[in-house]
C-alpha cells in the first residue's frame, strides 16, 4: 500500500513539521511495515508553470516530426512575451494548456534547464511530459495536457503536487484493513494519539425499494450488496489533477473518470467497487455460483470457462462479472472516444466471501487490486459509505445526478465477540499492563469492551483477523510497544546434553567440505 | 627355604652365613651394573630387592634366631640391603640421565625443515555456523530435534494454522512432490518442507507433554531462482519452547541471549509486529548492527555496508506459539504457552562474514570453504 503523506494528512492532523521518515518510524512501532519513504520532487526547482499553446510550426526535414511552438506563460518569463519552445511530442494542439519548464529550472534527476539551440531554432525551455516531472505514467502517451480551466502562469509544482512523500507499506495478510487510507490513517491516529477523521463516516440515505433490483442467490458468497445509480454523466468529463495525482502516487494508472473514481474510493475506504453501464445491463442483478462450463468474457477480452465454484454477478442474460475480480466486457463503461459514451452507471459495492474470491482469482489467474483486498478481508459494513462516496464524486466531477433509489441487501450476521480474562495480554507479554490499559488499547483499535475480570470484546467489522484472545493480546502489546517488552530468560528443566559426534576430526585430518553436511545425508 | 624353629643353631641357617649375604649383595650389585636400560633395571630391582629376592628371604630368617645371633645377623643383612639400595638408586639416576639426554637428541624438532603433514581441513561454514548456533541453545538445556525434508503438507502447513486458501500459503512458493500412486504434485499432500517449522509440530506430538525446549537446524526448499540473495535450497534454524507460563518477555530474553552469544556481550534485539499463521502475537526480529552499533544511522561520513546504515539487521520471524497450533499438536493451550523463532543460516553467514553472493555457498568450491576452517 502506497500512502502519500499529503493524502494521509487529510484524515489526521499531523504536526506540520512531521516528515515521512518520522511517520514511518511511528507506524513501524505500531506494527505497520513501512518499507520505504519515497521522496517525490527532490531537487525540483521552478519556474515550472502552466502555459497556453499559441502557435505550432511543423519543422520539416528532420528524421522525426518536430514542432516549433510559442507558448503564453504569462509573466513567468519576466517579459510576458510568448515563450519559444521546440517540442518533439505531438499530442497537443493550439489552445491546449500545457506544463512549461523555463530556463533556470531544475527537473528531477539534476536536469538543469537552459536555452539551447536545437533543430535550427533556440528552445527557451521545454513542454513537459509526466515522466520528465517524475509523475509516472498519466495515460496521455506524451506531454501533459491540462484541463482548460487552469490559468496561464500558475505554478505547476503546486498544481501537480509534485513535491510529496510516499510511504510504501508491506501489508501482512492479516491486516487487510491497512490496504486503505482509512486503515493506515487509523493506525497513524493511534500512533500519534490524535483523533481520526474517518472517511467512512458519511451521511448515507436509507435503503428503499426503488433502487436497481438485486437478488442474492448465494448469501454465503455475498452477504452484502449495495447498488446505487448515477445518471446524466458527461461522457467527456475527465479526472481532475488532484484525483489523478493521488492515484499515481498510490501506484495506479489513471484511466477514465468513472474507473478512476472507483479506484480512488477503493484506495480511500478499502472497499472495491465496480461500475456497470446501466444501458448495457438487462434486468435484475444477481449473485450466484457459476454453472460448470459456463462461458464468460471478462473486461480484458479473454473468454473464460467457469467452474461451479466461481462466484459470478449476473443479469438476466448470464454472467456480467467475476465477483470481486473483474467485470465483463458486456457491461463495460464506454469512454468518451467510443460511440455514445456512458452516461448512466450502476455502482456495485459488495462484500464477497474472502475464500471464494481467493479461489476463483487463482483459478483464472486474475490477481487484481480488488481481489487482493477481498482475500485479506474487507470491512463488510463499508459498502454503503463506499457507494455513497462514489456517487458523490461522480456527481461532483461528471455532473451526474444521483438517483434516489438505494438498494442494499444484507444477510444478517451477529457481531463477533471474544471473551478473555482482563489480564490475558499481561500473561502473554510477561508485563503488567493492567485492565485499564488493556481496555483503552482495545477501544483504540475499534473494539467495544465490557466486563471487569473477564472482558467481553466486540471486534470492529474491519478486523476479521481478530478472533482469539491472543489476537487481542497482540493488539495491546504492539500498541504498548514491542520495544518496551522486558528481557527474561526461561530455564529449561534439563541440563545441557551432547548432541553430535562431530565431523571435526575428519576436518582436522584434512577434509574440506564443499557443501553443508545436510546435503549428503 | 627353611621355616623358623627348624633348628636352634644360627650357624646352621645357611642363608645367614656372612659369605652367603656377601654373595647375594654382590650378585645384586652386578645385576644393577649390567642393566642397560630403565626397563632392565626395573627387572633387576624386582629380582634383588623385591619381596621374594634372596636378601628379603634371608631377612625373614632373622626373626627365628636367639637374641645374640639376631643382632649380628640383622646387622649383616641390613648393611647388605643398604648397599644394594644405594647402588640401585645410583644406577637409576644414571640411566634416567642417559635417557633424558637421548630423548633430547632423538625428539629434537628442526623448525626450519619443510613440513610433510596434511593441512587442517575445513567444514562447510554453513554447517559450522548452524552448529554454533545450536550449541548456544544446547548449552542452555535445549534438545536438538530434526524432521524429514520430504514432509507431509499437514505438518508443513495445516498443523501450523495455514488454512488451504490462506494467502500466506501462497506466499511461500512450494515444491510439491509427486505422490506414490502417481498423483500429481499438488494432490499428493507431500512437499519439500518450506521451513523448519514443521519440526515444531512433530516435536510436540512426539514428546506428548511439555516442557519442550528444542532447537531444530535443517535444510529447507523454496522455488526461488538461484541468485546473489536467493537459493532454492537453504538452511534454517528453528527454536521452540513450550512450558507453563512462558511469555513474550522470555522470547525477547532468549533472543537477546542468542545474539550476545554469537555477536558479543552488549548486543540486543528489537521486535517489530508482523504476521505468521503459527504464532500470535508475531514479530519480526532485528539485531543491532554488530559492526557499527547503529552509529552509521544519519551519519553519511561513516556509512555501514553490513546494515546499509540502518543500524539494525533483520534476523527472522518469531512469536508466541499460536494456541491453535498447540491444540492441533495435542497440547492444552489453557495450561501451556510457548514461543518460537526461526531464521536463515545463509543470510547470517552473509552478514556475519561479509559473504556477498549466496551462490558462493552452494557451488561446491572448496576454495570458498577453506578460509573458514573449523571454527566460526
Ligand atoms: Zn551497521
Amino acid at each position: 500500500m502506497r500512502v502519500p503523506l499529503s493524502w494521509l494528512r487529510e484524515y489526521v492532523d499531523l504536526p506540520a513539521t512531521e516528515t515521512g521518515r518520522d511517520v514511518q518510524a511511528k507506524l513501524i512501532e505500531v506494527g505497520l511495515e513501512v518499507e520505504t519513504v519515497e521522496q517525490l520532487g527532490t531537487g525540483l526547482k521552478g519556474p515550472l508553470v502552466v502555459g497556453k499553446v499559441l502557435t505550432i510550426e511543423e519543422l520539416e526535414g528532420f528524421k522525426k516530426p518536430i514542432r516549433f511552438c510559442t507558448v503564453d506563460v504569462g509573466t513567468a518569463n519576466g517579459t510576458g512575451e510568448p515563450q519559444e519552445i521546440v517540442c518533439g511530442a505531438r499530442n497537443f494542439a493550439v489552445g491546449d494548456k500545457v506544463v512549461v519548464v523555463l530556463p533556470g529550472a531544475v527537473l528531477p534527476g539534476d536536469f538543469a534547464i537552459a536555452a539551447r539551440k536545437t533543430y535550427g531554432k533556440t528552445s527557451h525551455g521545454m513542454i513537459c511530459s509526466g515522466d520528465e516531472l517524475g509523475m509516472g505514467d498519466d495515460g496521455s502517451g506524451g506531454i501533459i495536457v491540462l484541463p482548460p480551466e487552469h490559468e496561464v502562469g500558475t505554478d505547476a509544482i503546486e498544481l501537480l503536487e509534485l513535491v510529496d512523500e510516499v510511504l510504501d507499506i508491506a501489508v501482512t495478510p492479516d491486516r487487510g484493513y491497512a490496504l486503505s487510507m482509512r486503515g493506515v490513517a487509523r493506525e497513524t491516529a493511534i500512533a500519534y494519539g490524535l483523533p481520526l477523521r474517518d472517511p467512512a463516516l458519511l451521511d448515507v440515505p436509507a435503503p428503499n425499494s426503488f433502487g436497481y433490483p438485486v437478488q442474492i442467490g448465494d448469501p454465503l458468497g455475498c452477504d452484502r450488496f449495495t447498488a446505487r445509480t448515477v445518471t446524466g454523466l458527461r461522457p467527456e468529463a475527465r479526472s481532475p489533477i488532484w484525483l489523478k495525482r493521488r492515484l499515481q502516487k498510490a501506484g495506479m494508472r489513471p484511466i477514465s473518470l468513472t474507473v478512476d473514481v472507483a479506484n480512488y474510493v477503493m484506495l480511500e475506504l478499502g472497499q472495491p467497487l465496480h461500475t456497470y453501464d446501466r444501458s448495457r445491463i438487462q434486468g435484475t442483478i444477481g449473485v450466484r455460483r457459476a454453472e460448470q462450463g459456463e462461458k464468460f468474457t471478462t473486461l480484458d477480452g479473454v473468454q473464460r470457462v467457469l467452474d461451479a465454484e466461481d462466484l459470478v454477478i449476473t443479469d438476466e442474460r448470464g454472467p456480467i462479472g467475476l465477483a470481486g475480480v473483474m467485470g465483463g466486457a458486456n457491461t463495460e463503461i464506454a469512454d468518451h472516444d467510443a460511440e455514445g459514451g456512458t452516461t448512466d452507471v450502476v455502482i456495485e459495492a459488495a462484500h464477497f466471501d474472502a475464500l471464494s474470491v481467493a479461489r476463483h482469482a487463482r483459478r483464472h489467474k486474475l490477481g487484481s487490486e480488488a481481489a487482493k483486498r477481498y482475500e485479506r478481508g474487507v470491512d463488510p459494513q463499508a459498502t454503503s459509505a463506499a457507494a455513497q462516496r462514489t456517487v458523490d464524486l461522480l456527481v461532483l466531477l461528471a455532473g451526474g445526478t444521483a438517483e434516489t433509489g438505494v438498494t442494499e441487501i444484507i444477510a444478517p450476521t451477529a457481531p463477533r465477540t471474544i471473551t478473555m480474562p482482563a489480564d490475558h495480554p499481561d500473561q502473554v507479554a510477561g508485563v503488567t499492563y493492567g485492565r485499564e490499559t488493556v481496555v483503552r488499547r482495545l477501544q483504540q483499535v475499534g473494539c467495544d469492551v465490557y466486563g471487569q475480570d473477564d472482558l467481553t470484546v466486540t471486534v470492529p467489522s474491519w478486523r476479521p483477523d481478530l478472533a482469539e484472545p491472543n489476537d487481542l493480546a497482540e493488539e495491546v502489546i504492539r500498541l504498548e510497544g514491542y520495544e518496551n517488552l522486558p528481557s527474561t530468560l526461561p530455564k529449561p528443566p534439563r541440563g545441557p546434553r551432547p548432541h553430535r559426534a562431530g565431523s571435526d576430526c575428519t576436518a582436522a585430518s584434512g577434509a574440506r567440505w564443499p557443501a553443508p553436511d545436510t546435503w549428503r545425508r | 627355604m627353611s621355616a623358623p624353629n627348624k633348628s636352634y643353631d644360627p650357624v646352621e641357617v645357611e642363608a645367614l652365613k656372612p659369605e652367603e649375604i656377601e654373595r647375594m649383595r654382590d650378585e645384586a650389585l652386578a645385576a644393577f651394573a649390567a642393566a642397560d636400560s630403565l626397563d632392565a633395571l626395573q627387572e633387576a630391582k624386582v629380582a634383588h630387592t623385591g619381596g621374594t629376592s634372596p636378601l628379603a628371604l634371608a631377612n625373614r630368617e632373622i626373626g627365628a634366631l636367639p637374641p645374640q645371633a639376631k643382632a649380628e645377623a640383622g646387622k649383616r643383612v641390613g648393611m647388605a640391603r643398604g648397599a644394594v639400595n644405594k647402588a640401585l638408586a645410583a644406577r637409576q639416576a644414571e640411566l634416567e640421565a642417559e635417557r633424558d639426554a637421548r630423548v633430547l637428541v632423538e625428539e629434537a624438532v628442526d623448525v626450519t625443515l619443510p613440513y610433510d603433514r596434511t593441512a587442517a581441513g575445513a567444514r562447510h561454514p554453513l554447517t559450522t555456523l548452524m552448529e554454533r548456533v545450536a550449541d548456544v541453545f544446547v548449552a542452555m538445556g535445549y534438545e536438538v530435534a530434526e524432521g524429514p525434508e520430504v514432509e507431509a503438507e499437514w505438518f508443513n502447513f495445516d498443523a501450523l494454522n495455514f488454512t488451504p486458501d490462506h494467502p500466506a500459503r501462497q506466499m511461500q512458493d512450494t515444491f510439491f512432490v509427486q505422490g506414490p500412486e502417481g498423483k500429481s504434485g499438488d494432490e499428493s499432500g507431500v512437499v519439500l518442507r518450506t521451513h523448519t517449522s514443521p519440526v515444531q509440530a512433530r516435536a510436540l506430538l512426539e514428546r506428548r507433554e511439555p516442557p519442550v525446549y528444542i532447537v531444530c537446524p535443517g535444510r529447507v526448499y523454496r522455488t526461488d531462482e538461484l541468485d546473489a540473495t536467493h537459493t532454492p535450497v537453504f538452511h534454517q534454524i528453528e527454536l521452540l519452547a513450550v512450558d507453563e507460563g512462558l511469555t513474550m518477555a522470555d522470547l525477547k530474553g532468549t533472543l537477546d541471549h542468542m545474539v550476545q552469544a554469537l555477536f558479543g556481550p552488549d548486543m540486543k534485539t528489537r521486535l517489530r509486529p508482523n504476521y505468521f499463521p503459527f504464532t500470535e502475537p508475531s514479530a519480526e526480529m532485528d539485531m543491532v548492527c554488530y559492526v557499527c552499533r547503529g552509529e552509521s544511522v544519519g551519519n553519511p561520513d561513516r556509512p555501514c555496508r553490513t546494515c546499509g546504515s540502518e543500524g539494525w539487521i533483520e534476523l527472522g520471524g518469531c512469536g508466541m506459539v499460536n494456541p491453535k497450533v498447540l491444540t492441533a499438536c495435542g497440547v492444552d493451550p489453557q495450561k501451556y504457552s510457548g514461543f518460537a523463532f526461526g531464521f536463515g543460516i545463509e543470510r547470517m553467514l552473509m552478514f556475519r562474514h561479509n559473504v556477498e553472493d549466496m551462490r558462493d555457498m552452494v557451488e561446491g568450491d572448496i576454495r570458498f570453504t577453506r578460509p573458514f576452517g573449523m571454527e566460526i
